[in-house]
């Protein structure tokens, strides 16, 4: 099991299964987000600094990927605590880590459809209950989703973990380097689909302008992202204000008309 | 009207809506069975009567879907609704909640799962990516402050009822298109800043001389290489309809075989 104690195998589990109870229920962005789980992550194993590059990474790479409307999507965060293990304890650093992390988060998206499909039975036999006056019943039966969310979590982590150290190892000794050095790129390359998927959230074509004002203040003039955004802030403020006072000014320039005409 | 709810009731059923609205999460009815499970204890005090409580639950099991935090409010003026109007409300409650679940899916999702994840994430990961943990903390904090701010929403929605949603509503489009305007600057500014892919290839002449490809291409326009995959990209999730899953996969493949030719790095 990567050489983990009975402790710190508690702690990621117990912190998975928090991920789990989190994403499913409140989605509180306190916790369940590559950042600060890499960090976590990495503090249980006692390397906070890698866990929290890692995360870093990962975060970036997961932005914009949001499953809206019930879509499924790759899931960043099992990533990033599968490739913070392996990362730190096989000593091998965040590549390789990403080469067994990515493609579960990857395959996350086949459980998750799975799960909302087997969510729709727990409906039926709930509204079955109901109907036969079982109302308790009822709505005891729908506690079945906490169970199915936290398997969805848990799953992932521990078939990793069980499959272990060994089996891990004679992926990483059978990866080639050209395989280590496309990961190094891909990891530069990723952060482009979520930025993609964000823009097709947005309506970017009737605000290209402030897509070319962020670009611009960045590649060309060197400003960070906290400038960005509170040039960003001050166009959205402005733009809010204008629309909001429109009528106001609206009724006040035909007075003005009113009175030229007399 | 007729006050049967006590406060307790109505605070429960807004906890009770963040237990399992992700988990319960199905194709047929989306949020249904969440809402079930958060007014239960609340519509059965409502309507001692079965078939009347029947008769609800199987009105909350139906369709619905928007933003989870925007359901809490929509939930909580519903619960109201189902306080004043009672059995005979039932469609108008019905109509209400799909009527509102589109605009506020559009604030929502906008507001909380796109610019404030963006604006927080491109602060404190070049932060953490230099071992600097002042912005994960400071998003940390920003969460939790977030999350005692929400445990209000349900009440309110129960207080104001329709009239919040309406009033809401009206500047609803302008916050949107405002927040979308914020959220556009700065990933203006984020596709430089985490795409940091590079062409490392190098011409070299007979002449003894050697041209870089990357200097010639920033001559052009800076993270000219980011700007034309991030297009990409755009137009296959967008207009091509490809799945993230796919997309993930290709840029891996493309990555792989770009670096062994040393076209990418």
């Amino acid at each position: 099991m990567f050489g983990l104690t009975a402790i710190q195998l508690f702690l990621i589990i117990l912190l998975t299964e928090l991920i789990a109870l989190d994403s499913g229920g409140p989605q509180t962005q306190v916790i369940s987000k590559p950042l600060v789980v890499g960090t976590l992550i990495g503090m249980v194993l006692g390397d906070t600094a890698q866990g929290m590059f890692i995360g870093a990474t990962l975060q970036l790479m997961s932005m914009g990927v949001v499953g809206l409307g019930g879509a499924s999507v790759p899931n960043y965060v099992i990533t990033t605590i599968i490739t913070v293990i392996v990362a730190i304890q096989s000593g091998q650093g965040y590549e390789i880590g990403l080469t067994i992390g990515l493609p579960v988060g990857m395959l996350y998206v086949n459980l998750d459809i799975l799960h909302k499909i087997l969510n729709g039975y727990v409906m039926r036999w709930s509204q079955k209950l109901a109907n036969e006056k079982k109302f308790k019943e009822s709505i005891s039966v729908l506690y079945l989703h906490l169970v199915l969310m936290s398997l969805k979590f848990l799953l992932p982590v521990l078939i990793v973990l069980l499959a272990g150290q060994a089996v891990t190892q004679t992926i990483v000794d059978a990866m080639p380097a050209w395989l280590f050095n496309g990961m190094t790129v891909a990891g530069k390359i990723l952060p482009v689909t979520g930025m993609a998927m964000l823009l097709n959230y947005m309506p970017v074509e009737k605000n290209f302008l402030y897509l070319c004002i962020g670009f611009v203040m960045y590649a060309y003039m060197g400003v960070g992202t906290l400038g960005v955004a509170i040039i960003g802030f001050g166009l959205a403020f402005k733009y809010y204000y204008d629309q909001t006072h429109q009528v106001a000014a609206a009724s006040a320039a035909g007075n003005a008309g009113g009175l030229e005409d007399e | 009207m007729n006050k049967v709810l006590t406060k307790q009731d109505v605070n429960r059923a807004g906890l009770r809506w963040m237990v399992m609205p992700m988990s319960s999460f199905c194709y047929e009815a989306q949020f249904g069975q969440a809402v079930v499970y958060a007014l239960a204890p609340a519509l059965r005090k409502l309507y001692p009567d079965d078939d009347d409580y029947l008769a609800a639950i199987n009105n909350h099991f139906k369709y619905f879907n928007t933003q989870p935090y925007m359901c809490q409010i929509v939930l909580g003026a519903a619960l109201g609704m189902e306080e004043q109007l009672g059995r005979a409300g039932a469609e108008t409650i019905q109509d209400f909640k799909t009527g509102v679940m589109g605009p506020l899916a559009g604030i929502g999702d906008t507001l909380f799962w796109v610019v404030i994840p963006t604006i927080w994430a491109s602060i404190a990961s070049p932060m953490a990516l230099e071992g600097n943990a002042t912005g994960l903390i400071l998003w940390t904090l920003f969460g939790i402050a977030l999350t005692l701010f929400r445990l209000k929403f349900f009440e309110w929605g129960y207080n104001l009822g329709t009239r919040l949603i309406t009033e809401l509503k009206s500047t609803l489009q302008v916050l949107t298109d405002a927040c979308s305007i914020l959220g556009l600057t700065v990933v203006g500014a984020l596709i430089p800043s985490v795409v940091s892919v590079q062409v490392p290839l190098t011409l070299n002449f007979a002449t003894g001389t050697s041209m870089s490809i990357q200097e010639q291409l920033d001559k052009i326009m800076p993270c000219l290489v980011p700007v034309l995959l991030t297009l990409i990209c755009y137009k296959l999730l967008g207009k091509k309809k490809v799945s993230m899953t796919w997309l993930v996969l290709v840029v891996l493949i493309i990555s792989i075989l770009g670096s062994a030719l040393g076209i990418l790095g």
